[in-house]
Parts: structure tokens; sequence; C-alpha cells
């Protein structure tokens, strides 16, 4: 809510659908942003740098794919001597770590993928949607290119235009109305976004655009495949999706994987004073004294 | 814990994580399109998982669980 004419008082306010009691007030979103969460999220989201920030959180995402495919790669030969889950305690620190990381990563990796790979698509969305506005919005608006804004008193009512969206799409959920003038929408529509009622399809925004002077059905638009892309990859990289549960594992995992990360620092750092060869050679001697049998077969 | 003497061919390395790796994406994309219940199997395969590191780490002086072949 608010006016083209001062963005900083734009702020969204929820309503109850069926009494039409205004439920919660949100401050101005240049006033947001000073909760321990949100200010935890915009440190994650963009350093509190804007769009630099959304595109370098970016490109750290795209290394962290980069590191798990290129640590995949490199997994196999490690293991060629050791069965899957085995951590070899009795020789060198370093072979241990190196046992941990391999067996914490591998287990993770699936997991990790998923979470970086929606992390980098999640930080496009400022471009994607930049792009999406600059293509399919202009093309739609462009026969109205020209035509007088509707003044606030010409203005058809909000609910109306409601009750449209929910006549013309009875198998959609309204979910919010944008009024029109505001940055994200359009200057002669209100532009109502609306989800599917399926556990897939709620997650699937919509926006349908409404005449503000008539308040008569326009269009439902089509959103284009990257950004419902983007719809799916935030709840796959967040892992809000499925209760409490879910999000417990989420903690759970991020957890484990700053411990793969520290492991491979400590391994990466410590690479000069003892080499996985030395380390490999120093185990295969073990058993060639303890185990006569892998002997016989090493020697076959 | 068993070494092999000679290098294994890929097929026993990556038989484990290949599994767990489908049953990740299963278990995410199952919660995902809503497909009730199914996502559990996540639940389960993460904790096997947890529960096969602690044990590895702390109940068996991390030694590999796996069946060892008797001599």
């Amino acid at each position: 809510v608010g006016s083209a004419a001062d963005p900083k008082a734009l702020h969204w306010i929820k309503f109850d659908a069926h009494t039409g009691q205004a439920l919660k007030q949100s401050k101005s979103f240049s006033g947001d942003g000073h909760s321990f969460l949100e200010v935890l999220l915009n440190l994650h989201r963009n350093l509190f740098a804007g769009l630099p920030g959304e595109l370098f959180m970016g490109s750290m995402a795209l290394l962290f794919v980069i590191a798990l495919v290129s640590g995949g790669v490199i997994y196999g030969p490690f293991m060629r001597r050791i069965d899957f889950g085995s951590v070899r305690v009795n020789h060198s620190p370093r072979l241990k770590w190196l046992d941990l990381h391999n067996l914490t990563g591998i287990v993770l990796l699936a997991w990790m993928l998923v979470v970086g790979a929606t992390g980098v698509i999640n930080e496009l969305a400022t471009p994607l949607f930049g792009l999406w506005q600059m293509t399919d919005v202009k093309a739609m608006l462009a026969p109205m290119r020209g035509q007088p804004v509707p003044a606030d008193s010409e203005l058809s009512s909000p609910q109306a235009a409601f009750d449209t969206v929910k006549t013309a799409l009875p198998d959609m959920i309204a979910n919010s109305v944008v009024f029109p003038g505001a940055p994200f929408g359009s200057p002669y529509h209100y532009l109502i976004w609306t989800k599917g009622r399926e556990p897939l399809t709620s997650r699937l925004f919509s926006p349908v655009l409404v005449d503000a002077r008539s308040g008569a059905f326009i269009s439902a638009m089509k959103m284009p495949w990257y950004l419902r892309a983007l719809e799916l990859s935030r709840p796959l990289h967040f892992g809000d999706y499925g209760g409490m549960p879910l999000k417990i594992i989420w903690v759970l995992l991020d957890l484990v994987t700053i411990g793969v990360l520290g492991s491979g620092l400590y391994l990466w750092l410590s690479r000069r004073t003892s080499s996985i060869t030395q380390a490999e050679a120093e185990l295969v001697a073990s058993h060639d004294v303890s185990s006569p049998t892998l002997s016989r077969e090493a020697a076959e | 814990m068993r070494v092999a003497a000679k290098g294994r061919t890929p097929r026993p390395i990556w038989r484990w994580p290949v599994v767990l790796a489908i049953l990740t994406v299963f278990g995410l994309l199952s919660a995902l399109l809503g497909q009730g219940g199914l996502w559990w199997m996540f639940i389960v395969d993460r904790t096997s998982d947890s529960a096969r590191c602690h044990c590895c780490l702390f109940f068996n002086g991390g030694k590999d669980l796996m069946p060892r072949p008797k001599q």
C-alpha cells in the first residue's frame, strides 16, 4: 500500500479474508530489516549490499557447487582401498580427518548440491524479475502506453477486483493485491497474485491483471520458465516446506556441512606437512605386517 | 575396517553414495510435491546416515561397521 510519489511509504497490510479486519501491518519497506532473523537473512542474501551483494553471494554459491562436484570426482580415487564408512582412527590425524571429510561429504553431497544450486538461482532473483519486466510485462503493457494513468478517485474497488479474479479462476487462490502504480505492478491495473491449491502449485504464483478503472478481468499472465525455477528453488533452498521436522533436519545438515567445510580447510592447510600418498603407504605397510592374507593378495 | 590391496572397481565404491543420493533427492521432491508421508523416508535416510557416522566415531573406535567376511 502506498503511492508511487512516496515509495518510502510503501508497506503491506494483511487482512482477514472473512471479516476484512486488518491482522498485521508492516513497517515501511525502507524501515524493514531490523529484527534478528531479518538481519541474518539480509546478511545471508546480500551482505546488506543490494544487487552487488546478491551477485557476490551467488558467485560464492556457484563456487560451492563447483567445489562439491570436484570433491565428488576425487572421492573415487580416495576410496579405492577402503570401504564406505571407514574412518581410520589409528593412523595420522590427517588420515582420520580425510576419512571423516569423505564420509560426511559423500553422505550429504546430493543435499548440498541441491542447496547450493538453488542458492545460485535464488541470488539471480532480481535480474530474473528485471528480465521478466523488460520483456513479458513490457510487451503486455505496450498497447496502453501513452494513456492517462487513473487517478485515485477513478479506481474501482480492490475487493471487486479480488472477487473478479475468484470468479474467473475458481481453481486459484487470490493471495495478495498490488495497487496501481506500485513499483512492481502496473499503473493501469490491479495486479493480483494467485497460487494453486495443490502442494506443488501452491508454490507457483501467477499474476492476474484487473482493469483499475472498470474492474474488468484483463488476463492471467503466464510466468516464464526461469521464474518458475526460481519459485521452486526457494523451498528447496530454505527447507521451509515440511514443517518443524524438516527445519530441524536442515539445521543439523547445515551444521554437518560446516564440519565438512572446516575439515576440507584443515586438509588443505595441512597438505604441505603430510601427503595422502605417505599416509596411504603407511596404512598399506601396517596391514602388510598385521594381515598376512592381505599381503598374499597384494603379492598376487 | 577392510583394506583392499588392489584398487576396487567403481561399483562398490559408488554403491552407497548413489543409493543415498537417490534417497535424498526422492525425499526432497516427494515432500515438495506433497505425496503425503513419503518424505519421512528422507528423515529415515538422514537419521540412518547420522547414526552410522556417530557409531563409527563413538562406539566402534572409528572402525567401519560394514559386514566383514569371516576369516
